[in-house]
C-alpha cells in the first residue's frame, strides 16, 4: 500500500509546485519592493501583466491534482487497510495516539476535503491495533509536507486576493473620480439611450430643470421640453434617428426648454454619439442662455433705437433743408429780378451768396444720403477773387477761435489776373472748410493759407492751397481716419462744414487732391490741389452751341401758354414775373383745384406745378389732368430735396420735375428737354417745318 | 522721388513765366513772390527746398536776403539768377550762401536740370 502511496505523489510535480510557489513568491516580493520604493506604476504593471494570475492557476492545477491523487490514494488505502486490517490490527495500536494528534493538527491546516479520509484512516488504523511505525511515520512526513504546501497556498491566495483587491480600489477611484467630473461640468449634461430615455444626468441638469436625476432618470427627454414642442422635437428625434451621426443641431435654430415649475427656458444645446459599453447612447450639453438672449434684445433694440435716431436727424434734415430752400429760392428769384436795377449795389453778392446758401441746403442733403452725387458745374474765377471769398468766409471763425491767420498768394504775378475754370463753389468750400478745420482743432495760435502753383509730373499745372497751423498737428495713426466718412478727429471741439471726408471727394471728383503733410516745425498742412483750366480749354464750340440752341428754345417759349399753380404768395409773384417775360401768356392758380377749373385746354399748352399745396396737392393736380384727357407738358416744381415727390410727380403724369428756384436757366432747359422729347411739337411745328 | 518745395523770388512777370515754363513737369510745389519781404516770410512758412532769388527786387537786394535766409537756416539751396554780369555781385552771393549763380537770360534746360540735380539732393 505505502509502495502504491510513494509511487502516486511522483516527486518531480512536487518539486514543481515548489517551484512555482517560489517563483510567485519572488514576483510578489518584487511587486512589494516596487511599491515600497514608490514605483507604483510598474508595481501595477506587474500586478496587472497577468503573470502573478498564471502562476497562481499553475499552482491551484497542480495542488488540486494533488489533492485529486491523494483522495484517490486515501481512498484505495482504505480499502487495502480493510483488506488488511485483521492481519494489521494488533500492529498499530501503539502508533494510534500519535496519528491522532498527527490528524488532529492536520485538521487545521489541510483543506476540508483532507479531513474526511484522514478521520477514516484514523479509525481504521485504530483497528489495526500497532501497525509498522516506520510506514506510518512516512505518512506523518507526507501529510506534514502536505499541510505545510496547503499553507503556502492559502497565503498565496491571500496575497493574491489582496492584490486583485487593490486593483478593484484602483479601478474603483478611477470610476469615482470621473463620476466627480461629470457632475462638476458646468453645463448640463444629460445622457440619453436611443429611444429618448434619460440614462444619467449631472447636478447642472438638475439645476436647470429643477428636478432630481432620480426623478429624471428614466423619463423620456420630452419631458424637458415644453408642451407644445414636445411632438416636434419626438419627430426630429425621430428623423435624426433614421441617420444618426454627429452633427451640429441646426444652426441659427432657437431651442426652449421647461422646467420643473414650467418656466421655458432658451437654450444652447449641442449632442454627440457615443458607445456605452452595452448600447449606443446620446449626450447632450445644454446651456442657459436666457442672458445672452437678453443681452442680444438690448443689443437689437439698441440699434433700431440709433435707426430711428438716425431717421429722425434724417427727417429734421430734410424738412430745415425743404424750409431753408423756399426763402432762399425766393432770395434768389428776387436777386434775379434785379438784373436790371442799378441801384442794387450788392446784387451780385446777393446772388452769390444765395447761390451758396443753396448749394449748402443741397450739401445737407447729401450729408443724409453721401450716395447722391454732386454734379460738377463749372464756372470762372480768378486766385484772387477765391482767396478774397474764402477769406470772407473763414471771417467769423477766425475771430471766434482767437487765431491769427494770414493768407498769401503766391501764384505767378501772370496768373494773378487770369480767370481760370473750375467747380469753384467746390473749391471754395472745400479751402474754406479745411482752413476752419485747422482754427478750430489745431490748437495752435496762428493759420496761414497760402495758394500757389504745383508743377505736376504730368506736365500739367495745378493750382494749389496750402494750408497751415502752428497747433498740435494729427498723429500718423489718425490722419487716415480724419479722411474717412463720419470722422473729425480727436479734438472735442465742435465740428463744422461738411467734413475732409467730403471735402476730398469733391476736389479727387474735379482731378485735384487734398493731402496731409507734416509740418517740420510742428503743426499741421493741408494741401488741396485742383488742375489749373482755362475757360478757353473748354470746348468753346459747345459753349457757342449752347448759345444757338438758347435762342432756338426761346423761340419756343415765346410761344407758350402757362398755367403756373403755386401756393406760396412770393414764389407765385416771382415766378409768374420769371415766366412772362419768356412766355406768351401766363396764369397763376394757387392750389389744385383751382389749377383744374382755370385750366382752359383750347388755351394753355404748358402746366407747371408745385408739390405741396393746401386742398389739393400737385401730383393729385397732375394725375386728375391726364384723366381728364390733358396731354400737354406738365413740369413739376418742387423745394423738396429728399423724398419721393419727385418720383410721384412723374408717376402721377409730369413729364419732368425742376427744382426750386425756378430760374430762366431751368426753365429753358427744361423747354429744351421737353422740345428733345418732341412734346413742344404742336408749339414748335411752325417753327421746324419753314 | 520726393516733391520738391521751391520759391522763386523775381519781380518780373515775364520772367517769372520762364519759371513756370521750365518747372512744369518737375512735380514741385512752387511758390512765387516779388519781394524780400515776402520772401523771407514764405520760407519762413513753407521751409522750401530750393530757392531761386533774383538780386535786384524793389524792396532790397537779393544778396541781403540770402544772408537772413541761410543764417535763418530756411533753405539750404540758394540759386541765384540775375541780368548783371558783375563777378563782383556773383561774389558776393555766393558768399552769402548761394549755392549757385546763373546769368540770365537763362537757359531752360539747364535751370531744369539744377532743379532735377536739387531734388536728387533733397532725398
Amino acid at each position: 500500500m505505502l509502495e502504491q502511496l510513494e509511487g502516486r505523489l511522483d516527486r518531480p510535480s512536487f518539486e514543481r509546485l515548489k517551484l512555482l510557489v517560489g517563483q510567485q513568491f519572488n514576483h510578489l516580493q518584487e511587486t512589494i519592493s516596487l511599491k515600497d520604493a514608490g514605483r507604483e506604476a510598474e508595481a501595477k504593471a506587474l500586478v496587472l501583466s497577468g503573470r502573478g494570475k498564471q502562476l497562481m492557476d499553475e499552482v491551484r492545477r497542480i495542488s488540486q491534482r494533488e489533492l485529486e491523487i491523494s483522495q484517490a490514494l486515501l481512498e484505495s488505502t482504505r480499502k487495502d487497510l480493510e483488506v488488511w486490517s485483521s492481519v494489521l490490527r494488533n500492529l498499530i495500536y501503539a502508533s494510534v495516539a500519535v496519528l491522532v494528534l498527527i490528524l488532529t493538527l492536520s485538521f487545521v491546516a489541510v483543506d476540508r476535503l483532507l479531513i474526511k479520509p484522514l478521520r477514516i484512516i484514523e479509525r481504521q488504523l485504530a483497528e489495526f491495533a500497532r501497525g509498522s511505525v516506520d510506514e506510518v511515520e512516512g505518512i506523518k512526513t507526507r501529510i506534514d509536507e502536505i499541510t505545510h504546501f496547503s499553507t503556502r497556498v492559502s497565503q498565496f491566495v491571500k496575497t493574491v486576493k489582496q492584490a486583485d483587491r487593490a486593483l478593484f480600489e484602483a479601478n474603483r477611484t478611477k470610476q469615482q473620480y470621473l463620476a466627480d467630473m461629470i457632475e462638476a461640468v458646468p453645463d448640463a449634461l444629460i445622457v440619453t439611450d436611443y429611444a429618448g430615455s434619460i440614462l444619467r444626468c449631472n447636478k447642472a441638469a438638475e439645476a436647470l430643470f429643477g428636478y432630481e436625476a432620480t426623478q429624471l432618470i428614466g423619463q423620456q427627454v420630452e419631458v424637458l421640453i415644453p408642451v407644445e414642442l414636445g411632438a416636434l422635437h419626438k419627430k426630429h428625434r425621430e428623423r435624426f434617428l433614421s441617420n444618426p451621426v454627429d452633427r451640429p443641431m441646426r444652426p441659427g435654430a432657437e431651442f426652449f426648454g421647461q422646467t420643473k415649475d414650467g418656466k421655458r427656458v432658451p437654450l444652447a444645446i449641442s449632442l454627440n454619439l457615443f458607445n456605452a459599453s452595452d448600447a449606443k447612447q446620446i449626450i447632450l450639453s445644454l446651456r442657459d442662455v436666457t442672458e445672452i438672449k437678453e443681452t442680444q434684445r438690448q443689443l437689437e433694440k439698441s440699434v433700431n433705437d440709433l435707426r430711428s435716431v438716425e431717421s429722425k436727424r434724417n427727417q429734421i434734415f430734410g424738412m430745415v433743408a425743404h424750409e431753408l430752400r423756399t426763402p432762399v429760392a425766393a432770395i434768389s428769384m428776387m436777386a434775379q429780378q434785379h438784373d436790371d436795377d442799378e441801384w442794387l449795389q450788392d446784387r451780385d453778392d446777393l446772388k452769390r451768396t444765395a447761390r451758396d446758401l443753396l448749394n449748402t441746403i443741397d450739401d445737407m442733403r447729401m450729408v443724409i444720403n453721401p450716395t447722391l452725387e454732386r454734379p460738377i458745374r463749372s464756372e470762372t474765377f480768378t486766385v484772387q477773387q477765391l482767396n478774397a471769398s474764402v477769406a470772407a468766409n473763414v471771417a467769423s471763425i477766425v475771430s471766434a477761435s482767437g487765431v491769427r491767420y494770414e493768407q498769401a498768394n503766391a501764384i505767378p504775378m501772370v496768373f494773378n489776373e487770369l480767370e481760370f475754370s473750375s467747380d469753384t463753389y467746390r473749391v471754395r468750400i472745400a479751402v474754406t472748410n479745411v482752413v476752419k478745420n485747422a482754427c478750430i482743432h489745431s490748437q495752435g495760435d496762428k493759420v496761414w493759407m497760402i495758394s500757389r502753383l504745383y508743377m505736376g509730373r504730368n506736365e500739367k499745372q495745378y493750382l494749389e492751397w496750402l494750408v497751415m497751423d502752428n497747433g498740435v498737428g494729427i498723429p500718423e495713426d489718425e490722419i487716415e481716419r480724419l479722411f474717412r466718412s463720419g470722422e473729425r478727429g480727436e479734438s472735442k471741439a465742435e465740428g463744422s462744414g461738411l467734413g475732409l471726408f467730403i471735402t476730398k471727394s469733391w476736389i479727387e471728383e474735379i482731378g485735384g487732391k487734398v493731402e496731409y503733410r507734416r509740418r517740420s516745425g510742428g503743426g499741421s498742412c493741408f494741401g488741396i490741389r485742383v488742375p489749373l483750366v482755362s475757360p478757353s480749354e473748354q470746348s468753346s464750340a459747345a459753349v457757342k452751341d449752347e448759345k444757338v440752341q438758347r435762342q432756338k428754345v426761346l423761340s419756343y417759349t415765346a410761344k407758350l401758354n402757362v398755367l403756373f399753380v403755386e401756393d406760396e404768395i412770393m414764389l407765385r409773384m416771382l415766378g409768374q414775373k420769371l415766366l412772362s417775360t419768356m412766355v406768351n401768356d401766363i396764369d397763376v392758380a394757387v392750389n389744385g383745384v383751382e389749377g383744374l377749373s382755370r385750366l382752359d385746354p383750347t388755351h394753355h399748352n404748358i402746366v407747371m406745378t408745385d408739390y405741396f399745396m393746401p386742398e389739393m396737392s400737385g401730383v393729385d393736380m397732375i394725375r386728375q389732368l391726364r384723366a381728364d384727357g390733358f396731354d400737354g407738358p406738365i413740369i413739376g416744381v418742387t423745394a423738396a430735396t429728399i423724398g419721393e415727390q419727385i418720383g410721384e410727380m412723374l408717376n402721377a403724369g409730369a413729364d419732368l420735375v425742376l427744382p426750386k428756384p425756378l430760374t430762366k436757366d431751368s426753365f429753358i432747359g427744361a423747354i429744351a428737354e421737353l422740345a428733345r422729347k418732341r412734346r413742344l411739337d404742336e408749339v414748335i411745328v411752325d417753327e421746324d417745318r419753314s | 522721388m520726393r516733391d520738391l518745395e521751391l520759391i522763386v523770388v523775381e519781380d518780373d512777370p515775364m520772367a517769372q513765366t520762364i519759371y513756370i515754363d521750365a518747372l512744369t513737369g518737375t512735380g514741385c510745389h512752387a511758390s512765387f513772390c516779388s519781394t524780400v519781404s515776402s520772401a523771407l516770410n514764405l520760407a519762413s512758412t513753407i521751409n522750401p527746398d530750393v530757392i531761386i532769388m533774383d538780386l535786384g527786387l524793389p524792396d532790397g537786394s537779393g544778396v541781403d536776403a540770402i544772408k537772413k535766409i541761410t543764417s535763418a537756416g530756411l533753405c539750404s539751396n540758394i540759386l541765384v539768377a540775375t541780368a548783371s554780369q558783375k563777378i563782383a555781385e556773383h561774389q558776393a552771393a555766393m558768399d552769402a550762401g548761394a549755392d549757385l549763380v546763373l546769368v540770365k537770360p537763362i537757359d531752360q534746360d539747364e535751370l531744369h536740370r539744377r532743379i532735377l540735380s536739387f531734388s536728387g539732393s533733397a532725398n
